[in-house]
Formats: C-alpha cells, sequence, structure tokens
C-alpha cells in the first residue's frame, strides 16, 4: 500500500497516526524552543522525520499541552555507528489559564513543527492611551 | 572508575557531562551536531543525519579520502525575534562541521543525498571488492 493513500485511510476512520503511535514503540522527547509575547507561546518543535498530517496537539481540560508525531524514516539497513534513535515522538507541557486552547495553530515544514498558542483577548495587556 | 581528589573539580566535570548530554557547550552549537546514523545496506553504505529546519542548499557534504563531511549553520527563525523573549532553548543552532570516516572503501563516483523531513539521507555505493558476495555452489 502506498504511504499517500495509507494516510487518506487513516483519516477516513478518524484514527490519526499519532494516536496509533500512542500504542508502539517508545517515543522520544523532541528538542523544543519556546518563546513568549504579549500575544503568546510560540513553540519550536525538532521532529525529524516527521511528514505533514503525523503530528497530534492536543490539550486537555488541565492545560497540559501534548505534541504526538510519527516517525516515518526507516533505517536502510544494520547500524554501524548510531548518534541518534529513530522512533516517534512525545512531548507534554502545562500551560496557564491565559492562553486560549481553541486557538492553537501549529505548521510543519522540514520536520520543525511551528506553534502558536495565543493569549486570550481579556488576558492580554492593555495600552491605556492618556490623553489629557 | 578513579574519582577526582578535588571535589570542584569533579562537580566541573560532572557538569560537562550533563551540558554533553543535553547537547549543548558554553561555545555555541554542539559538538554533537548533528547526530549521525551509518548503516550498512548491503551494496551501500547510508549516512543519515538529523538536520531539522535545514534544506538542502544550506549543508555541505564533501567527501575526500574515505572521510566524509558534513557543514552549514543552522539559524534560529528570525520572526522568533521581535517582541518576544526566549523561555527556553534546547533546539542546538550556529555554525557545524562534522567530519567522521567511513568504515569501508566506497566508490566515490558514487554519492547520492537526499532530504526529506529534517533528514539528510546520503548513499555511498561500496567499491566492487565491498560489496557482499553471493558465490553459487553447484551441488553434483
Amino acid at each position: 500500500m502506498s504511504a499517500k493513500l495509507e494516510k487518506r485511510d487513516q483519516a477516513a476512520v478518524k484514527t490519526t497516526a499519532a494516536e496509533q503511535m500512542a500504542e508502539s514503540g517508545p517515543a522520544y522527547s523532541p528538542d523544543v524552543d519556546i518563546y513568549a509575547s504579549d500575544d503568546g507561546l510560540y513553540l519550536l518543535v525538532d521532529l525529524p522525520g516527521v511528514e505533514k498530517g503525523d503530528v497530534q496537539i492536543n490539550i486537555d481540560e488541565d492545560n497540559t499541552l501534548t505534541v504526538r508525531a510519527r516517525n516515518s524514516e526507516t533505517e536502510p539497513g544494520e547500524a554501524l555507528i548510531r548518534q541518534f534513535r529513530v522512533g516517534n515522538y512525545y512531548r507534554a507541557f502545562r500551560i496557564g489559564d491565559e492562553f486560549d486552547k481553541e486557538k492553537v495553530s501549529g505548521t510543519l515544514e522540514n520536520g520543525v513543527l511551528e506553534l502558536r498558542v495565543p493569549r486570550r483577548e481579556e488576558a492580554k495587556p492593555k495600552r491605556i492611551e492618556i490623553t489629557a | 572508575m578513579l574519582w577526582d581528589t578535588d571535589p570542584w573539580k569533579e562537580l566541573d566535570r560532572m557538569r560537562q557531562e550533563i551540558d554533553g548530554i543535553l547537547g549543548r557547550t558554553h561555545h555555541g552549537i554542539s559538538r554533537r551536531f548533528p547526530p549521525i546514523n551509518i548503516y550498512d545496506a548491503g551494496d551501500d553504505i547510508v549516512v543519515s543525519a538529523e538536520l531539522p529546519g535545514m534544506s538542502k542548499d544550506q549543508v555541505n557534504v564533501t567527501y575526500s579520502d574515505g572521510v566524509l563531511t558534513l557543514a552549514g549553520e543552522r539559524r534560529d527563525p528570525e520572526r522568533a525575534l521581535e517582541g518576544y523573549s526566549m523561555l527556553r532553548q534546547e533546539r542546538p543552532v550556529g555554525r557545524f562541521e562534522k567530519s567522521f570516516e567511513i568504515p569501508t572503501k566506497i566508490d566515490p563516483g558514487k554519492i547520492s543525498a537526499r532530504f526529506r523531513s529534517g533528514i539528510m539521507t546520503i548513499n555511498l555505493a561500496k567499491a566492487e571488492e565491498a560489496k557482499p558476495k553471493t558465490i553459487p555452489i553447484t551441488v553434483a
């Protein structure tokens, strides 16, 4: 079965690749950079080997943000030297109440996930203009 | 293992070890970056390197006398910057150059590389004499 077809099938049954991977084998903790501004959080997550569609981002009621990703890299033979492991990825963060769970957005490019977690409007600092 | 008699030295050594585990040094990018795997794939030696966020025109690959070298620079995304403060930085950034010996004789004319999702894969065809041979035996 081609990889493309496989992905479409998974979408049809609403079981994401990331959910499937949760049950299979160990997951590695990816490197993360986190930036903050008045607008919200900006996260960069290194997910080498992960294709678009193989990332699942979730925020639960305890404000835990989880990133799961399926690595589609395969090992071509017997490893003579090994400095990294090939496997799926998992990482979780606690975030504050001031962030808007409904508006998290992400893009994946060249194996790096960019996540934006905006602050709620009412939690943003307000600039008060003093006119007189 | 012998312990250093100076506890401060020992602490320093442990700190360096932890820095190593975390993949960071105090001098910019870690020497561990990028991590590479080398595989024996029968007729080929395959080198893969984790270079997330990078693309093929940002990495220089050279082969000379049995040594493969990867060089380039990994940068922070520029948009991360204005109005943002950094809370955590784990991803290695900076210039790197990493060389390693290819453990098998290869044919330098048959090297190819490709990039997919932040992983660079370099195929090096083994020299004829280094390829695995199957010798058919006729049973009389």
